[in-house]
């Protein structure tokens, strides 16, 4: 994973992905293999190191784990306590979090008193305290209702953005993925099987699991199949970045005989990037029919035929 | 009958039952009471940190938790299990010979309490122990996660998490405690219960009995409603 990225491990549930994640902290320890995070072996430390070091390691959970008996300020001020920061350096810090994540006007309440997205932003509040470069999150949102897990997502998106912190991802819902990663990890049976920019994946994906997790995402599911008449052909074509833009299609079929007719698709922006993913029906002479797809690749659309 | 002769009667009722108070010896009831309170007192204060510590112990040793000893944990439970299975009144002689050697007598107020933090400890362990059970693993789990030293773990994230549940099982060893006391006139131990077998009982004392039964209920009353209020009062907020 690259510093500063959002990265995301998306898999279904008993995936290992949650292990996975819980590795890069040692909350589970490989059996084999090393752990490395920020140039440190944590593989290698001993155990009062080792908890040095989980200091520099956020980690928000699906269930936020609060202390029941604490209040948001108290629960956010915990591991600065461990951290042996003087009185009035928490009480700064822990007034800077709690206005960070808007959560300043609920400080004094417990966390029974506050709703799901609220313990989450305290969660994510006290996995920031001591200014870690990594903040680990096991399905932060999925005990969240659709909207409270867009507010969830846009917050750690600023705080990606703000403070530069790389962030890692595990969740088992594509559209947690499109909305903040950058790169994602698809995970099968405990091993990822397919990985990359979030965009290419979700353009073409290579493996069945990918696709099939796409289908959560009605937009990106392709359930036309190329049942052609004679002279028909259905194509699949994607585009990213400015090119997506373009009128490609009508450009391509422009002066021939060729009749095109769009199934399937859609065009939009993931991430600020844009990007166009459209399925074709082109109707007319073989020859023409080539030409045309030749024309499209041409303009750095990529072209795939569906059998 | 008219009014005036049921008010009579109730006069003369209450009368007799004053009468019937005049007789009570207070100055017994008086050292029986302070007998019964040191005996609670001592007893509970030392059965209470005596058994939270091996309340945590036998909890951290047991399977998953990060002190995991299957051995340890087994024969602790065990001794918890054989210590909480002998009637207090058989441990009270069984164990004289380590009461004499603890406080070197077994007889009197000092040679009661032993036996009555021998016999509280274990139960309190016990209590400690399901007060633990009861905590969110998930909150250990994020304590893990910040870099919590195990000893902080253990103080501010599951003592303090379990202590609605601690609370209540110190009210429920103290009211156990009051029951206990009860027995030790048979070592001379004095207290209210003592007060109520020897005058109240063999003596054949009514008042006495009356006086001491009405003490004791009013004490368990004191510590169980003492005992909820703080529970009330912590959980208010913790669970909403």
């Amino acid at each position: 994973m690259q510093p500063g990225e959002i990265f995301g491990i998306i898999g279904r549930s008993g995936a290992g992905k949650s292990t996975l994640l819980r590795c890069i902290n040692l909350l589970e320890r490989p059996d084999e293999g090393s752990v490395t995070v920020g140039g440190v072996e944590l593989t290698r430390l001993t155990p009062r190191e080792l908890q040095l070091q989980r200091r520099r390691i956020g980690m928000v959970f699906q269930h936020f784990n609060l202390l029941t008996t604490a209040t948001a300020r108290e629960n956010i001020a915990f591991p600065l306590r461990l951290a042996k920061l003087p009185r009035a350096e928490i009480r700064r810090r822990v007034d800077e979090l709690l206005d960070m994540v808007g959560m300043a006007p609920h400080a004094d309440k417990y966390p029974a008193q506050l709703s799901g997205g609220q313990k989450q932003r305290v969660g994510i509040a006290r996995a920031l305290a001591n200014r870690p470069d990594v903040l680990l999150c096991d399905e932060a949102t999925s005990a969240l209702d659709p909207e409270t897990t867009r507010s969830i997502l846009a917050l750690l998106q600023d705080i990606n953005r703000q403070l530069g912190v790389t962030i890692v991802v595990v969740t088992h819902e594509m559209h947690v993925i499109r909305a903040v990663c950058d790169r994602v990890a698809v995970m099968h049976q405990g091993r990822i099987v397919e990985s990359g920019r979030v965009l290419d994946l979700f353009l073409h994906p290579q493996h069945p699991v990918t696709k099939d997790l796409l289908r959560q995402t009605e937009e990106f599911a392709d359930d036309i199949d190329g049942t052609d008449a004679p002279g028909e052909t259905t194509i699949r074509l994607y585009a990213s970045g400015p090119a997506a833009l373009e009128p490609v299609l009508t450009e391509a079929v422009r002066g021939t005989a060729v009749q095109a007719a769009i199934l399937q698709g859609n065009v939009g922006k993931m991430k600020e990037v844009p990007y166009a993913r459209l399925t074709v029906k082109l109707s007319g002479s073989h020859a023409e029919i080539d030409a045309v797809i030749a024309e499209i690749r041409g303009r750095s659309w990529e072209v795939e035929e569906v059998r | 009958m008219n009014p005036d002769m049921i008010l009579d009667w109730i006069r003369s009722e209450i009368q007799a039952f004053l009468q019937f108070l005049e007789k009570v010896p207070w100055p017994l009831i008086w050292d029986a009471s302070l007998d019964t309170m040191i005996m609670l007192g001592v007893s509970l204060a030392a059965a209470v940190p005596l058994g939270l510590m091996i309340g945590v112990l036998v909890f951290l040793t047991s399977p998953g938790q990060f002190w995991e000893q299957r051995w340890v944990y087994r024969i602790l439970s065990a001794v918890i299990n054989i210590t909480r299975s002998v009637p207090f009144i058989i441990l009270l002689f069984a164990i004289m010979p380590f009461t004499r050697w603890l406080v070197g007598t077994t007889i009197g107020v000092k040679g009661f309490i032993p036996p009555l933090v021998l016999a509280a400890a274990p139960f309190f362990a016990r209590m400690t122990e399901i007060a633990l059970r009861e905590v969110d693993p998930g909150v250990v789990e994020a304590a893990h996660a910040m870099g919590t030293p195990r000893l902080l773990i253990i103080w501010r994230v599951l003592l303090r998490e379990a202590r609605v549940g601690l609370i209540a099982g110190v009210t429920l060893t103290a009211v156990n405690l009051v029951s206990y006391t009860a027995m030790s006139g048979v070592v001379g131990g004095g207290g209210l219960g003592d007060l109520a077998i020897r005058y109240g009982y063999q003596r054949w004392r009514p008042d006495v009995m009356l006086v001491t039964v009405v003490l004791m209920t009013v004490l368990v009353q004191l510590l169980q409603s003492g005992g909820d209020r703080l529970v009330q009062q912590l959980s208010r907020k913790q669970f909403k």
